[in-house]
């Protein structure tokens, strides 16, 4: 088996992102919850990082955030190289983590800072977002 | 100041592109190559540093004719690896576990797969696989990042590069010996913007080894023995998602570097800086404090990474153009820290009076997961 199979499907594949996998699927964001930590657990866990206690319950996010950063990818690998140009970025959520995410379109318009929302599911099954309107 | 352990030989193997010779032909020149230079036999190592590797670390220490091992230490930390041998071995060294430690590492990543231990991904890559992340694009990241929040342009990166390919210009060796200007930098082609092609290291087939010997053992061999005096090491991640890109690892490892050694940055002739693309370069140059952070860009600007300048960096090219073997630079950087401090380095990049060199390594992805290491090394005279 190569590393590229792997990756799509692996070891590294776990049941505590199922959920969160599901609801992007259905353009919500899902994430565990620890409520003495009173924070969102990133990436999906069973048990809060900090506290290390099991995480009970989950949290649906708005949706929303701001770009931490971006780049427009010229070359992709694997799978990506007939999506290039595409944009990978880090979106801060707004109350949650800052994420690794997709951006819509080849990269115009788009700025670090800009408010953005989830607009649906990347090429590849990532989450991508997209500007809000103004 | 405290000298942990001294560094005996230095041998970087003079392939780039491997034409036909298998991996245990290399690492046998490796060890011969750094042995030689340390005045020392395969009989004289009783302690083995190094990472992944084909067959695992028996089949290496059999290759490398290795019978009187009582410490082993096989720690990955990326390309960082090979800095952070420095300070395992100097500390297993004084904690009387070995007295002449080999470091070695080979690689041939241009020619076939390079072996790792990276081959089972764990939970974050299924994340970025599906976000098309990347080795270069994670670096865009923290690059992006920065210029955002600080100003810093592509120009002051490629500045980083057109340094590195000055120096290069000097070695024979070089992957890349042309030295470049700042415009052919920014005109190279995008690969994850804002890194363009000439931002990024070379791949090169190839490796390098250290002896690391005790003091005692130093005084007998009546070779240049330059001192270990510093070395600290951590790690960065998502960390549940509180992500601070510019905030690199250097900044833990730079101070508590500096405070081991007794030094400041201003104590510092020669930095070997690891230069897996520009943007690693000039953050590692905040967190060793050489600039405040946000500053880097302003630091580089006037040509003060460049040899006649006031921190003269990587002076064999780098691994932005001279050697990045198996895809990992801290044992490169090592070595050629090792020749400045012997005074070995070539005339024309050689630093007058050098006396102290930092050595970081940063390894795996700036912007997910990054190992972090510096070592300060010491001119052998230093007591």
């Amino acid at each position: 088996m190569t590393t590229e199979q792997w990756t799509v499907s692996g070891p590294g594949d776990v049941p505590e992102a199922a959920a969160f996998w599901a609801g992007l699927a259905e353009g919500r964001i899902v994430l565990p919850w620890c409520e003495g930590c009173r924070q969102t657990v990133w990436l999906p866990k069973a048990y809060c990082p900090t506290c290390l206690q099991p995480v009970a319950g989950s949290q649906e996010l708005a949706g929303t955030g701001e770009i931490y950063s971006l780049t427009v990818v010229h070359r992709g690998e694997g799978a990506w190289k007939e999506h290039a140009p595409y944009v990978l970025a880090y979106v801060a959520l707004d109350g949650g983590p800052t994420m690794i995410a997709n951006l819509a379109g080849d990269g115009t318009g788009l700025a670090i800072g800009q408010r953005v929302r989830l607009a649906g599911v990347g090429p590849l099954g990532g989450a991508l977002f997209a500007p809000l309107a103004e | 100041m405290q000298v942990l352990a001294r560094i005996a030989g230095a041998y970087e193997h003079p392939m780039r592109k491997n034409s036909g010779t298998s991996l245990q032909t290399l690492y046998q020149e490796i060890v011969a190559g750094a042995l030689a230079d340390a005045g020392l036999r395969p009989a004289d190592i009783d302690g083995l540093f190094t990472s992944a590797t084909a067959g695992g670390i028996p089949s290496l220490a059999e290759t490398l004719g290795l019978t009187g091992l009582t410490h082993i230490d096989g720690t990955d930390l990326g390309g960082a690896t090979y800095v952070g041998a420095l300070g395992h071995a100097a500390r297993a060294i004084q904690a009387g576990q070995c007295s002449v430690a080999l470091v070695i590492m080979a690689g041939m990543p241009r020619l076939a797969p390079s072996v790792r231990n990276f081959s089972v991904p764990g939970p974050p890559q299924v994340f970025e696989d599906r976000h098309g992340s990347n080795m270069i694009a994670q670096y865009a990241l923290v690059a992006a990042r920065h210029m955002h929040e600080f100003g810093t342009t592509r120009r002051d990166l490629a500045e980083i590069k057109a340094a590195a390919s000055y120096h290069a210009s000097f070695n024979p060796n070089a992957l890349l010996p042309r030295e470049v200007s700042i415009e052919e930098v920014l005109e190279s082609r995008p690969i994850a913007e804002p890194l363009h092609m000439l931002d990024c290291c070379v791949t090169t087939d190839g490796g390098g080894a250290l002896v690391i010997v005790s003091d005692e053992v130093a005084r007998d061999l009546g070779r240049d023995c330059p001192g270990i005096v510093a070395e600290a090491e951590t790690i960065r991640h998502w960390n549940n998602g509180n992500l601070d890109l510019p905030d690199v690892g250097a900044f833990n490892t730079g101070p508590r570097a500096f405070a081991q050694a007794g030094l400041t940055p201003a104590d510092i002739d020669y930095a070997g800086l690891y230069d897996s693309f520009t943007i690693t370069v000039l953050t590692a140059l905040e967190g060793l404090g050489f600039a405040e952070r946000g500053k880097g860009g302003v630091f580089v600007r006037d040509g003060a990474l460049r040899a006649d300048g006031r921190l003269p960096f990587n002076t064999d090219g780098g691994g932005l153009c001279n050697n990045h073997p198996d895809r990992r630079g801290g044992m490169i950087r090592t070595i050629e820290a090792v020749r400045q401090l012997r005074g070995e380095a070539h005339p024309s990049v050689q630093v007058a009076d050098c006396e102290f060199a930092i050595v970081h390594g940063s390894g795996h992805q700036l912007g997910t997961r990054a190992s972090a290491v510096t070592a300060i090394l010491a001119r052998s005279d230093v007591r």
